[in-house]
């Protein structure tokens, strides 16, 4: 569905990435992962069509991300940044119904099925007590927990999530990540999340892209990809790889 | 909820519709309701003429020019994120205020409005442009952009102040703090005005969306940079009707959406619209106070929104935790 051709981002003279090209199904899960200022966020700008890269095209379904109206691009394929500001004036309810908007038409608010989807998703991030309460009251895990949810009742065919664990607490965590995990294997979805979490990534998500310092990308199934030898290249660091019940785990050397 | 809000819609607009037509009892000659109903109901005499060529007309500039500057301030802080943002804040009263002010002096008041009309166009224009060159326009270049373009308008006409003759000085100072002497009701202000109410109710979800930042709207599907060139040239629009007419009357584009939004109202589709009603009003009331205090002179009207704003805003500040994270 997601096709990315070539796609290079300079920003000013510095080339941030370079070449990148990569096909995204449905039923997948991609884990994104790089280095402090890899340009995994501007790549993912660039996905959700609100960047235009400086080189190579982005198509979802053969027809290039720019060609679509608004609305209907936001219906394919949802960004949920990773910061926004803060200054959303109503409830928790409300700010959590506005990822609906690319639904909505003229003057119609929202429809019944927004409704039952907008109660689906303070369900599922734990925000039914919540749901009252002004945003701007909100911690910084509950804020996070809403945008969240906002990106769910959106509900795009793939979702796109940049850095969305900071700020979560582990059942925070745990809840997200199965939740995509599911969601990408029984419904017509896909999603890519930028982490920094290699066992995560390792252990919820298919695909795994890499993103260099020097610009280039390793991409392919998290198996291929995660390896010792890649991570630490990706990382600077060494890594030892355990075998565990669960499978392997990477353990960072500090030293 | 739903209902709630649709009520005090309309408590608000019947409240200030009635507030406004109270207003044609006062002047420099108060007239009892008696006696204006009979003068209606006969059609002639000298209330008649006062009732219909004097106050209507001026109830009815006063009413659309608040309300026209209350939406331009409502929607030119939502544009812009910032609090502070009023109808002026990219030197269009300044810009018009040199248009008039040169005109007056070279050319005598005949001209006056056109080339208040030009000065402001050119500042919309160079202003939008500027702050587009090189990059894309952004809340922060756009007011600093604007707030420089203002500020060297404003030397340009202390300048001008200076030089012109003191028997000039006067009526030029009364006009910048905004004086509807000598303004009349246009159709097409009107219009503006309407189209302005239908423009924040159609479109009034993706200017809720937009103070989520413009990343963030742009993902929910919100043509961000579409609906900000309608806000910009929109609510410039509204301020230059304004401005034009009867001068920079201030005050009200900054203070009434926040008056608003403090009584818990903050939907741009009930927010503007309840900001033309109150905004209206408040000019309303404040021109015929400057009318009628200091009868027969008559006060600039800014000076009255000013001195019956601030008090109300500092009252619902300390009423309601506002500005809170």
């Amino acid at each position: 569905m997601l096709e990315v051709k070539n796609v290079n981002i300079d920003i000013g003279n510095r080339v941030v990435v370079s070449g990148v090209t990569v096909s995204v199904e449905f039923g997948q899960s991609w884990a994104i992962m790089g280095a402090n200022g890899a340009g995994k966020s501007s790549l993912l700008r660039v996905f959700a069509g609100i960047n235009k890269p400086s080189n190579g095209d982005v198509l979802f379904d053969g027809k290039s991300i720019h060609d679509f109206p608004k609305k209907s691009l936001a219906q394919k394929i949802g960004l949920l940044p990773q910061f926004e500001e803060h200054d959303y004036w109503g409830n928790v309810e409300e700010y959590v119904g506005l990822g609906g908007f690319s639904r909505s038409i003229g003057l119609w608010d929202k429809s019944d099925e927004d409704r039952v989807i907008i109660q689906e998703a303070l369900e599922q991030f734990e925000m039914q007590n919540l749901r009252g309460r002004d945003y701007r009251s909100l911690s910084g895990g509950e804020r996070q927990r809403a945008r969240l949810a906002s990106l769910m009742v959106q509900d795009p065919n793939l979702f796109l999530w940049d850095e969305p664990l900071e700020n979560l607490d582990y059942s925070g965590r745990a809840k997200l990540l199965s939740w995509v995990a599911e969601m990408t294997k029984t419904a017509e979805k896909a999603s890519m999340m930028v982490m920094h979490d290699i066992n995560l990534a390792n252990r919820f998500f298919t695909h795994s892209l890499m993103l260099f310092e020097d610009g280039t990308c390793l991409s392919g199934t998290s198996e291929d990809v995660l390896t010792v030898e890649n991570l630490e290249a990706l990382y600077r660091t060494q890594f030892d790889q355990v075998i565990s019940q669960d499978g392997r785990l990477f353990l960072p050397r500090f030293r | 909820m739903f209902f709630e809000k649709r009520l005090a819609f309309l408590w608000i607009a019947g409240l200030s519709m009635s507030i406004s037509a109270l207003c044609i009892c006062f002047g420099s000659v108060s007239i009892p309701f008696k006696t204006i109903f009979e003068s209606l109901y006969s059609g002639e005499g000298v209330h008649w003429t006062v009732i219909t060529q004097l106050r209507f007309p001026r109830i009815v500039v006063a009413f659309v020019s608040g309300g026209l500057l209350a939406m331009s301030g409502c929607l030119l802080q939502t544009l812009l994120r910032n609090p502070l943002a009023d109808p002026y804040i990219f030197g269009i009263s300044s810009g018009a205020s040199l248009g008039v002010l040169g005109s007056l002096i070279v050319l005598g008041p005949a001209f006056s409005i056109i080339f208040g009309f030009l000065g402001a166009g050119l500042v919309i224009v160079s202003v939008a442009y500027i702050a587009h060159r090189g990059a894309d326009w952004n809340p922060y270049r756009l007011i600093l952009t604007g707030v420089m373009v203002s500020a060297g308008l404003n030397a340009l006409i202390s300048l001008i102040l200076v030089l012109s003759p003191p028997t000039m000085m006067k009526g030029m100072i009364f006009w910048m703090m905004g004086d509807l002497t000598y303004a009349e009701p246009r159709v097409w202000t009107g219009f503006l005005a309407l189209s302005i109410v239908m423009f924040s109710i159609v479109f009034g979800r993706a200017l809720d969306a937009m103070s989520l930042g413009s990343e963030r709207a742009l993902a929910i599907g919100v043509s961000v940079r579409k609906l900000e060139y309608f806000i910009y040239f929109l609510a410039s629009l509204a301020a230059v009707a304004v401005v034009v007419e009867g001068g920079a009357i201030g005050f009200v584009g900054l203070v009434v959406p926040h008056m608003i939004r403090m009584t818990g109202t903050w939907r741009h589709k009930y927010l503007v619209p309840m900001s033309a009603f109150v905004g209206g009003t408040m000019v309303v009331v404040a021109d015929t106070l400057a009318r009628s205090l200091w009868a027969p002179i008559q006060l600039p009207v800014g000076v009255m929104t000013a001195m019956i704003g601030v008090p109300i805003l500092i009252f619902l500040l300390n009423q309601r935790s506002y500005a809170r994270g």
